[in-house]
């Protein structure tokens, strides 16, 4: 949560016309500090006390309208926490002590705004202390929130800076002064932020601070720009405390300036605001050349010497001023050897009277060499003092009622003239006791001289005001931070000041608070061994917490690497890893985690766990990089040693079988066992390979091979790798050797390679004859099939290829039943033969690629495991086609019958199906056959009785042969599909099956009605859907009720992608509940007096799942029937 | 021995009932013949039986009463009438009947079409035990 401190608010009591006010609000215009409201009648007065909300009200006492007592009693009255100032004309002692003991806050006199602006800019300050300190003291249960209110509540930059001058800490009231956030510029440098039009200065200033720390807070007055470029003058006060091990940097405090004059006149550069600051400034201007001719006058100067600008021009230098004064000698020296002076001389006006007049010169262009003059009429100014001077009594009270402690010193001896109340309260010693003190008593010994120096700073500097922290000492030698506002003003040229002295122990010891807490997360830090680093993408500057350098061993805090060296420091086997991880990381893919090693500069080797993210801002762009790492060293030094001792403990083991040596990074043999010596110390002076090179005894074509593998291990330390190396053999023979590599790094030690090899010289022949042996069934012309236990394609020969299209590297892992046989092989059939062992041989016919067919001769022959299991099949096969065409030929029709059966077999009904129709229906009237023939055999019945029974015989072989027809027509619906789609128009089809039929139409007064708006056109099998329709159509005609005409409505509906077709008829009805189940099936009917074999609907049913489609049937006995057909939409 | 009984025959396919009337008549000249190609004039017929004893030959498969479902209206009839009743299923199917003998264990046994004069037989002598 931010809190923007309100500018003050001050209410303005005064006629709108008066001069003071215009005055004011110029005043108001250049200061954002101020906000100010003007009323002018006790309504709107009253009224602005209850919206407006004043801090201060100032009563211009030429109001007409009501009196400054009314006024006050109103305030009270409001309980408004107001300071009222009466700006009066009147200097009068006795006026403005009345006005004291009646309750106003202070009294200013009109005509010298800058006491005013002392005043009210005095009155702030206690303001803004007030709410400073309540808003602390609120906040500091809190500790979350205490930096951030704490930096919102105040108004001014506080900043740590680094000794480059880089921001370690700043708080937020940068936002709103220069425009950037805290994060924005937290490590950048204050002086870029400040973009100032003399950077020299703030350079200088913040080096004398670094060069001398005991000072005590050099201030300078900048002029900085903020963001968006509008100027703002600061007063800049640093602080050196580098050696404070909390701060460790340099304090840099930014105070706005609000010096009006002084802005306006540094900003002479700019020759437009010069120039309107020239013609509408209140102080008298004049343009010189160093020889004394005046080239120009502003309006003022006119007004203050009673001449035209013309006039003024002519007279010069010597016309306006008494050349022989002492002063005036003195201010034309100094300019010259400052380039500015300061002095105050009399001038004499056009009538011969003078005046003294404060004049301030200052070298605004060094080529040309002019000079701006800078007349104050000083008359008044004086006039006023004196009274000032004379009214001891009046200032005694302005003292006693300002409830800060209130100094007043001499300049020059620092003896202190005056005190308030308010000062024994705080200080303990009496106002007696104060008179005879003298500044520099209330400070310790150290920052006795620092007082001195900024006094005299201050006294160098054309300010009147001054703004210092400092510690005082206390009667009771207690010390207190004092914030001190100091103002200083002349009596009769000696130089005074007024200082406000506000305690601020408690606010210090808050941020103090603040600051211890950051110091304990240093301390974790600390603890956990983590650094934390952040990498600034924008300038690539690194930012690491303290923990970050000494883990890297930077010991000098103050020097810190770039990135770059940061990077250096990576080892050099990791180097890619970690170039790699920050390329991903920058990328933005999720790498996070990175364990490398870093090589110190004394030499040392630091394992490093670094966790990382990028961090976007809002647009998506990568603003910067930043982590944490951790020192995880001695955690990987003891795994390291572990993984050593285990594969040291592993080596020692196989080393009896195998061979074990160990190479040093030099490519050395370190040390080798004696199953190694055995076979290949022969190569090697004396039996002795230790010290001589690895690749002494490996194959020279493999040297290359065993160099990258090295080097590939020690890229990858601890971490397994395994090379096969061909060995010389003595006998000039070549030995196969399988090694697994392993570099064992320390981080102390330089690492070794450590290698355990076997002998792969038999399993390398063995794989040769393999191969060897693979190639000759390749050349074989026969089809060379292998399958593992899942029927998937392991082998597959060149001859395969050519018989069966397919090449090996698209039937490799493809179940070969799917590619080859399909049904025609009864693979089950010879699975439990193979089991056996034993082989089996048959002739199938096989698909190719292109979907031709090809008769093939087969012999399989099982491959068993270990275990016996069947593991796979090795299937030899040759074509056929030639010598098996014509008896194919010959076989075609018994194939089609067998075809036939298996289409029934897998139609929907199956088993069943087939079942239903042999027994009830191929049986039947082959069982009435044979029990005529039993009759005819005995030949014992009469005559007639003859007759009847052979005509049973014959009408019943004619049932036979008529289902045999029906069959084969079902049939054919499945073996004849695909046939052509294509559109049909529904309204075109019913017509069309009308006119075929129109007789039984007729006869049977059929009132068919149709509705096909929605779908009028199915893209469909044209013969199917006529099927389909007629068989609904004539089932409708069949089954009607006898006393009605039967009625049929057909209609057309769209769902989704789907056609519906309603069939409703006005007939008998189905028993659905007893025959729905059977109503699509062959060979059923459900009433005796009609005609019909019971295939109509079966084929319906099995034409339109051809289709794709299905169908369903409603009905209730003597309620008509209704078919409901599903189609997908095929457009 | 002589003990007197009729025959009975349900089978809507009117050549079985033919050959099933010649068979009967050719084993049983005197019996009585009642065919019947509907089977609900057949269940009519046994609610009022009344007389000797009856061989009922059995059709299964007829297009508006299974054999089955004749003989679940039948078990619901008198059990003075169902006694006078033997009955067979004559069918032209050749597959096995477990299930439905279970559910129906008063039918004597299942024959395959055609009616044979073996059959005759040894439903005569069953009877005659």
């Amino acid at each position: 949560m931010k809190k923007k401190i309100n500018p003050i608010k001050i209410l303005f009591l005064a006629d709108a016309q008066s001069p003071l006010i215009l005055n004011t609000i110029k005043l108001q215009k250049k200061e954002n500090a101020f906000e100010i409201l003007l009323s002018d009648s006790e309504s709107l007065y009253k009224e602005a006390l209850k919206d407006y909300n004043p801090d201060i009200i100032c009563f211009d006492t030429s109001l007409k309208a009501f009196s400054y007592n009314l006024a006050l009693d109103i305030l009270k009255k409001s309980k408004l926490q107001a300071s009222f100032i009466v700006l009066s004309d009147n200097s009068c002692n006795e006026f403005g002590i009345m006005m004291l003991e009646n309750g106003v806050n202070d009294y200013a006199l009109k005509d010298t705004p800058e006491n005013l602006l002392f005043f009210i800019e005095k009155i702030a300050f206690k303001f803004k202390l007030e709410r400073e300190r309540c808003e602390l003291e609120e906040k500091s249960k809190d500790t979350e929130y205490r930096v951030k209110d704490f930096n919102a509540a105040n108004s001014e930059i506080v900043c740590f800076l680094t000794e480059k001058g880089e921001i370690k800490f700043i708080t937020s009231a940068i936002e709103n002064l220069l425009g950037f956030s805290e994060k924005e510029a937290n490590n950048r440098k204050l002086i870029d932020l400040l973009n100032l039009n003399s950077p020299e200065i703030f350079t200088e200033a913040l080096n004398d601070t670094i060069i001398h720390p005991k000072k005590n807070a050099a201030s300078i007055l900048i002029h900085a720009k903020n963001r968006k470029g509008k100027s703002i003058w600061f007063q800049a006060s640093f602080i050196n405390q580098l050696d404070d091990a909390t701060i460790m940097g340099i304090i840099v405090l930014l105070k706005e300036v609000i010096n009006t004059k002084f802005s306006d006149f540094k900003s002479v550069g700019n020759e437009k605001k010069y120039c309107a600051f020239f013609e509408s400034s209140l102080d008298g201007i004049l343009l010189t050349t160093i020889d004394g001719k005046v080239h120009a006058a502003n309006p003022a100067a006119c007004k203050m010497f009673q001449m035209t600008e013309q006039e003024i021009c002519e007279i010069g230098r010597s016309g306006l001023a008494d050349l022989n004064e002492s002063n005036f000698h003195k201010a034309l020296k100094e300019r010259e050897s400052k380039g500015k002076s300061k002095s105050e001389i009399n001038l004499f006006r056009k009538d011969g009277s003078s005046f003294i007049a404060e004049l301030s010169s200052v070298r605004i262009d060094s080529s040309s060499g002019y000079f701006s003059l800078i007349i104050k009429d000083d008359t008044e100014k004086r006039h006023i003092k004196r009274k000032l001077e004379k009214s001891e009594e009046r200032y005694k009270l302005l003292f006693k009622l300002n409830p800060l402690p209130t100094f007043m010193f001499n300049e020059n001896d620092l003896t202190i003239v005056d005190v308030n109340d308010s000062c024994s309260k705080k200080y303990g010693y009496t106002r007696d006791e104060f008179l005879k003190m003298n500044l520099l008593d209330l400070r310790n010994i150290k920052e006795k001289k620092e007082l001195y120096a900024i006094l005299q700073e201050f006294r160098k500097s054309n300010k009147s005001s001054l703004h210092t922290f400092s510690r005082h000492q206390k009667k009771d030698k207690t010390e207190i931070s004092v914030e001190i506002n100091s103002h200083r003003f002349f009596i009769d040229g000696i130089p005074y000041i007024v200082s406000v002295c506000d305690d601020i122990t408690e606010k210090d010891k808050i941020l103090k608070k603040l600051i211890d807490t950051s110091e304990k997360l240093k301390v974790a830090e600390k603890i956990a061994k983590i650094g934390y680093w952040e990498i600034d993408l924008k300038d690539d500057s690194l930012f690491g917490s303290d923990y970050f350098f000494k883990i890297y061993g930077v010991k000098d805090r103050h020097i810190r690497p770039d990135p770059k060296g940061f990077k250096n420091k990576v080892h050099p086997m990791d180097r890619t890893k970690f170039n790699e991880y920050l390329k991903k990381l920058l990328l933005g893919t999720n790498v996070r985690e990175l364990k490398y090693r870093i090589v110190l500069d004394d030499g040392s080797i630091k394992w490093l766990h670094s966790r990382s993210k990028l961090v976007k801002n809002p647009n998506g762009q990568a603003i910067c990089m930043k982590g944490v790492v951790q020192d995880i060293t001695s955690e990987k030094r003891t795994f390291e040693n572990l993984a050593k001792s285990e594969s040291r403990y592993k080596g020692l083991i196989q080393s009896q079988t195998n061979y074990f040596v160990r190479i040093g990074v030099d490519g050395n043999y370190s040390f080798c066992n004696k199953k190694f010596i055995e076979e290949f110390g022969w190569a090697f002076p004396d039996n002795n390979p230790i010290g001589m090179s690895s690749l002494t005894d490996v194959k020279k074509y493999h040297h290359q091979k065993l160099f990258d593998t090295t080097k590939e291990s020690m890229a990858h330390p601890n971490v397994i790798t395994q090379m096969e190396i061909d060995k010389r053999m003595k006998n000039g023979g070549t030995k196969t050797t399988l090694w697994e590599v392993i570099y064992l790094t320390d981080a102390e030690d330089v690492g070794e390679i450590q290698c355990v090899g076997i002998d792969i010289s038999e399993r390398v022949k063995i794989d040769r004859e393999n191969q060897f042996q693979a190639n000759l069934l390749e050349k074989i012309g026969q089809g060379i099939m292998a399958t593992d236990a899942d029927d998937h394609v392991t082998y597959w020969n060149n001859a395969a290829k050519e018989m069966y299209q397919w090449t090996k590297e698209e039937v490799l892992g493809k179940n070969i039943f799917l590619l080859l046989y399909g049904d025609y092989d009864n693979h089950k059939e010879t699975i439990p033969l193979l089991k056996t062992g034993k082989s089996w041989t048959g002739e199938i016919i096989a698909k190719r690629k292109d979907g031709s067919t090809l008769p093939i001769q087969i012999t399989k022959s099982p491959l068993f495991d270990q275990n016996d299991s069947l593991s796979g099949v090795i299937s030899i096969s040759s074509d056929i086609s030639s010598l098996r065409k014509s008896e194919i030929k010959l076989t075609k029709l018994n194939n089609d019958l067998k075809d036939y059966t298996k289409e029934l077999f897998s139609a929907n009904e199956g088993l069943d199906q087939f079942s239903y129709i042999v027994s009830h229906n191929l049986r039947a009237p082959i069982a009435n056959i044979i029990g005529i023939g039993d009759l005819l055999e005995s030949n014992s019945e009469p005559e007639d009785i003859h007759k009847q029974l052979l005509y049973e015989l014959f009408s019943n072989i004619g049932r036979l042969d008529d289902i045999m027809q029906d069959l084969n027509e079902a049939l054919k619906i499945k073996t004849e599909f695909p046939k052509k789609l294509e559109y049909v128009k529904l309204e075109e089809l019913i017509h069309d099956i009308l006119d075929a039929n129109q007789k039984l139409m007729v006869e049977e007064n059929v009132i068919i009605t149709t509705d096909f708006r929605e779908i009028d056109e199915i893209y469909t099998i044209k013969n199917y859907l006529y099927n389909t329709f007629f068989n609904l159509i004539s089932n409708s005609i069949k089954y009607r009720k006898p006393e009605l005409s039967p009625v049929i409505e057909i209609r057309t509906k769209s769902v989704e992608n789907q056609i519906i077709i309603y069939f409703k008829d006005n007939g008998l009805g189905i028993d659905l509940e007893k025959k729905g189940d059977d109503i699509f099936r062959l060979y059923k009917r459900f009433h005796h007096h009609i005609e019909g074999k019971g295939l109509g609907l079966f084929m319906v049913k099995t034409q339109l799942e051809m289709l794709g489609g299905r169908i369903t049937v409603i009905s209730s006995v003597g309620d008509g029937t209704e078919f409901i057909i599903h189609l997908k939409n095929n457009k | 021995m002589d003990t007197n009984f009729n025959y009975m025959v349900v089978d809507d396919d009117p050549t079985n009932n033919l050959i099933c009337r010649l068979m009967i008549k050719k084993f049983d000249p005197v019996a009585e013949i009642k065919l019947f190609s509907k089977p609900e004039e057949g269940l009519n017929f046994i609610e009022n039986y009344v007389g000797d004893p009856i061989v009922l030959f059995l059709d299964v498969n007829m297009p508006t009463l299974t054999g089955w479902e004749f003989l679940d209206h039948f078990i619901k009839f008198r059990s003075d009438i169902k006694d006078k009743f033997e009955i067979y299923i004559l069918t032209s199917a050749i597959q096995n009947f477990r299930k439905e003998k279970e559910i129906y264990p008063f039918v004597k046994d299942i024959l395959s079409k055609p009616l044979k004069e073996r059959y005759l037989m040894e439903i005569k002598k069953s009877i005659g035990k």
